[in-house]
């Protein structure tokens, strides 16, 4: 199974998603509308949907799920370990400090999500280094973005505290639970280079990233400068979690769940993995997305569902690897 | 051709050194064994052979070049690495992790091409476990797993190869096979250095020994020579005969009693 | 001088529990009645519903503001309460003020004022409890508006005041429903209640932020399973296609005709997005207190401008007369309402 090439596969299952997704809205949007629109013979309302807020939403989710599942895996090869996820150094808790304190400023959207961006890789740049003083383990650094993910935490509380509870507060408490509800073509265009350049490295490097699983004095003796590539695997992946992050709002669960379910097909090779784990988490996305905007006459936070399917998955993958860890 | 040249080498971590002195070299086509007590530093002198920690001082050239000038990939080029056991995070299976072999002839975007797969394919084919390739790492025997690694240093295609303990924790069988393939390699060329706590191991694979006691080199130089009663005696601080076996071969018995105060 | 002052203030402080002269009593939202102190002059309102019932029944009797009054709004309350302090919350999730804070302020009473629910009843029995200080909890419902005005001052000393703005809060309730009553359902307009930046949060039908929309006349078109606030998509607001957005967010008031993702919701097209005043208090919600009563006035005449609009400044002005006792000037008056 794992000798077979899985990434034409998954990118069909990406093309199905994307199109269920075009069609799926609480805006009636018929299979011949939308093809209208595509060939430019479209108008009105429908035309306004399509290209102003169906179609940049459903693109968005895409790249947050691929750049969510693509760092998850990064940072599961680059660390050693399969069971952290992309925000294992702070990022998340970063960005989110940086765009709920724009919330609180009554900064316009697109500087919220710049903050957030900013602040995110302030974060992990701090972790980094931080741990690089100390002693530069792994271990350490971790622990690093465990504390000043904690920090972060905790100034989101403040801000949280002194927030206008009818107005500012909501608003927080929406963007912390993850949304692409408001996604506008303008954010697509701001996140994008930023996902795709954090992705090129990782795509460039997929086969040493896999060497970094073996760990430090096997990759070394094999020829890997590690210190270098994990800086550059660690760097891309924060890139791409907080543009996603700054974007989307903080959606949990997809960049632990995402590799660790691709991985069952593709075997653990990081260059096998990172495609189809990317082509994955975008279609998982894009199809949650779709549950968000039609399962309740509301719009379910992204976090609520990615958690609610994730919880359970971790908890089997849990399972799992204890009894592997007891033989 | 000498592979690897160390002079005056003081090795440790954080700057204490814990062997001073060492003075080694490696042929191709020899076997160079280490003998010594736990924790005297085994591992430390490889981890240094392999450019993993800098040397302390003394010189140490692989091939014609000093180690410090080397970046990581000629270093992996020249010299393959068998560690003794492997902890991995994920589900590899043989194949892969021979494969992973081929990275330091790569270049930093590359992934293997169908010839380094056929490269990594024949090294397992070399060494009869082509069966392996897509078992689990983790469903291996003990020994499986030892002729994988010795695999992928195969595949690296490095002239020298470090091996660390190889057979420690082998049945007799698998001791057996590995040891013959490790004279075998030798006699194509390789040049290995190894480390046992087996002194008739050591007897029998190595043309050369280097014992290792605290602090530093005890005594080093061809088997017959360097390995006296006294000398190992001396190196595990108890006392050891040295017999000689019927068919030439030589074997280590220690003596019961107390091992001695100083 | 200055510790002399406080001296004597905690000395007062100390000295009014031990002193209790119960003269009146109102029946809370528990059903039970409780006992107060006869004119009480100082009370303590649990949160920003309660700031605004006190300050219109009894604004010499407020010891500060749960959340002060914005800059710009300072202009439409009488002086005397501008610079009090502001306290902090004591009811519902994040409170800021601890008892020990409540007890230092020297309250006879703590009024609160909004939803009713197991939590909120018990919350207010454990404050009691505590601090020993009168906590009278009472139900924040729109309709109720009149008899809360009416019984609160009446317990609290203001009877004559409490009376006064029961009847002006029947008589607006009244006119709006005679209004409303003669408008066929089919020609009230499709509403959407705009929140944030983005207008992209709202509340739903049978949410307290939103409740006076219905009565007013308009179909709030937000669908939602929260009591709450709840968040939309653009596409979602198409699909509801409202005809009047109501927002109580400036930015997106200025920015909501020129969002090429809502153009075509005939709110948009039509030029029919309204900012609700904000000052002192918010017409719609923040805070669901006496405020809204303006507010349903005021969303009638955007609704049926054809029936309400006319009428509108004198009503505003009556409305800062009677409930805030500010007159308004005709450039506040601008201000408040737009060109």
């Amino acid at each position: 199974m794992r000798e077979r090439n899985w990434t034409l596969p998954l990118a069909g299952v990406l093309i199905v998603a994307l199109v269920l997704g075009i069609m799926i809205g609480p805006y009636p949007l018929s299979a011949r509308q939308i093809l209208q629109e595509l060939l430019g013979q479209g108008g009105g309302t429908g035309a306004t949907v399509f290209w102003n807020i169906r179609l940049p939403r459903v693109l968005a989710a895409a790249l947050v799920g691929a750049a969510l599942a693509a760092a998850g895996a990064t940072y599961q090869s680059a660390f050693r370990n399969p069971l952290v996820s992309p925000d294992i150094l702070g990022v998340s808790a970063g960005a989110g400090l940086g765009a709920v304190l724009g919330i609180y400023l009554g900064l316009p959207v697109l500087a919220i999500q710049l903050l957030g961006f900013g602040t995110g890789l302030v974060t992990v740049a701090l972790v980094v280094t931080l741990s690089l003083m100390i002693g530069g383990s792994v271990l350490v650094m971790v622990l690093c973005g465990i504390a000043l993910g904690a920090l972060a935490g905790a100034g989101i509380s403040l801000i949280k505290l002194m927030a206008d509870p009818d107005n500012q507060l909501p608003a927080i408490t929406f963007w912390l639970m993850g949304s692409l509800a408001g996604v506008k073509r303008g954010d697509l265009m701001a996140a994008a280079p930023a996902i795709l350049l954090g992705l090129l490295p990782l795509a460039l490097l997929r086969w040493r990233i896999g060497l970094l699983s073996l760990g430090d004095d096997e990759a070394r003796s094999l020829g890997v400068e590690v210190g270098r590539l994990r800086m550059l695997a660690v760097a891309g992946a924060t890139l791409v979690t907080a543009a996603a992050v700054s974007m989307a709002g903080v959606i949990g669960w997809v960049g632990l769940m995402v590799p660790h379910m691709i991985r069952l097909l593709t075997g653990p090779r990081f260059d096998r993995l990172l495609p189809a784990a990317a082509l994955a988490g975008a279609a998982f996305m894009v199809l949650v997305d779709a549950c968000a905007r039609t399962m309740a006459r509301q719009e379910i936070p992204l976090g609520i569902l990615t958690a609610t399917l994730g919880a359970p998955v971790f908890i089997a993958l849990l399972a799992r690897g204890a009894r592997q860890w007891r033989q | 051709m000498t592979l690897i040249e160390a002079r005056g080498l003081a090795i440790g971590h954080g700057g204490q050194p814990i062997l001073k002195g060492v003075d080694l070299s490696l042929r191709a086509g020899k076997v160079l064994c280490l003998l010594g007590p736990n924790g005297v530093g085994k591992t430390t002198l490889f981890r240094t052979l392999l450019g993993l920690i800098p040397a302390l001082s003394g010189t140490l050239a692989l091939g014609e070049e000093p180690i410090t000038r080397l970046p990581r990939h000629r270093i992996a080029a020249h010299l393959a690495y068998v560690p003794q056991a492997q902890d991995l995070p994920f589900a590899y299976v043989a194949q892969d992790i021979v494969l992973m072999g081929r990275s330091a002839a790569l270049g930093p975007y590359s992934s293997p091409s169908a010839q380094d797969v056929q490269l990594a394919q024949a090294a397992m084919q070399r060494l009869g476990i082509a069966h392996l390739g897509a078992r689990d790492m983790t469903r291996l025997s003990g020994g499986q797993r030892q002729m994988v690694l010795i695999a992928r240093a195969l595949a690296q295609g490095a002239p020298a190869i470090v091996m660390d303990e190889p057979t420690a924790s082998l049945d007799l069988a698998n001791r057996r096979r590995i040891g013959d393939l490790i004279r075998v390699l030798a006699g194509e060329g390789k040049g290995i250095i190894l480390s046992t706590h087996d002194p008739d191991q050591a007897a029998e694979l190595a043309d050369e020994v280097l014992l290792l006691g605290p602090g530093g080199v005890l005594a080093s130089g061809p088997v017959q020579q360097t390995m006296t009663a006294s000398a190992l005696s001396t190196l595990y601080g108890t006392p050891i005969r040295r017999e000689t076996l019927s068919e030439g071969a030589i074997h280590f018995r220690a003596l019961p009693g107390l091992p001695s105060d100083d | 001088m200055r510790i002399i002052r406080d001296l004597l203030a905690a000395s007062l402080i100390a000295i009014a529990p031990i002193a209790p002269a119960f003269a009146e009593s109102i029946q809370d939202a528990s059903g039970r009645v409780v006992e107060l102190a006869s004119d009480p002059a100082r009370i303590f309102a649990a949160g920003p519903p309660a700031d605004v019932l006190l300050y219109v029944l009894k604004p010499q009797a407020m010891l500060g503001w749960v959340r002060a009054v914005p800059e710009n709004g300072l202009q439409y309350v009488l002086p005397e309460v501008r610079d009090l302090p502001s306290l902090g919350r004591l009811t519902g999730k994040g409170d800021t003020l601890n008892l020990e804070g409540l007890l230092a302020a020297g309250p006879q009473m703590v009024l609160d004022y909004g939803n009713i629910n197991p939590t909120y009843l018990d919350l207010a029995k454990r404050v009691e409890d505590q601090t020993g200080v009168t906590y009278v909890l009472l139900d924040g419902a729109f309709q109720k508006t009149p008899d809360t005005l009416r019984d609160l001052g009446a317990a609290i000393g203001v009877a004559a005041r409490g009376e006064e703005l029961a009847a002006k809060a029947e008589a607006i309730m009244a006119e709006t429903d005679r209004l409303v009553a003669s408008i066929p359902a089919k020609k009230r307009p499709k509403v959407y209640l705009a929140r944030g930046p983005e207008g992209l949060e709202s509340a739903a039908k049978g949410s307290i932020h939103s409740e006076i929309i219905e009565r007013a006349g308009g179909i709030n078109v937000a669908e939602g399973d929260s009591k709450g606030l709840i968040t939309v998509s653009p596409e979602q607001l198409h699909a509801w296609a409202p005809e009047i957005i109501i927002t109580v967010d400036r930015d997106f008031a200025a920015n909501a005709t020129s969002m090429p993702e809502l153009a075509g919701i005939p709110a948009i097209d039509n030029k029919r997005v309204y900012l609700a005043p904000q000052a002192p208090f918010g017409f719609i919600d923040a805070p669901p207190s006496v405020n809204r009563l303006l507010g349903l006035r005021w969303l009638t005449a955007k609704f049926h401008p054809e029936l309400a609009g006319e009428a509108l400044p004198q009503a505003v002005r009556d409305f800062y007369h009677d409930f805030y006792q500010v007159d308004l000037s005709d450039e506040q008056l601008k201000a408040l309402l737009g060109a």
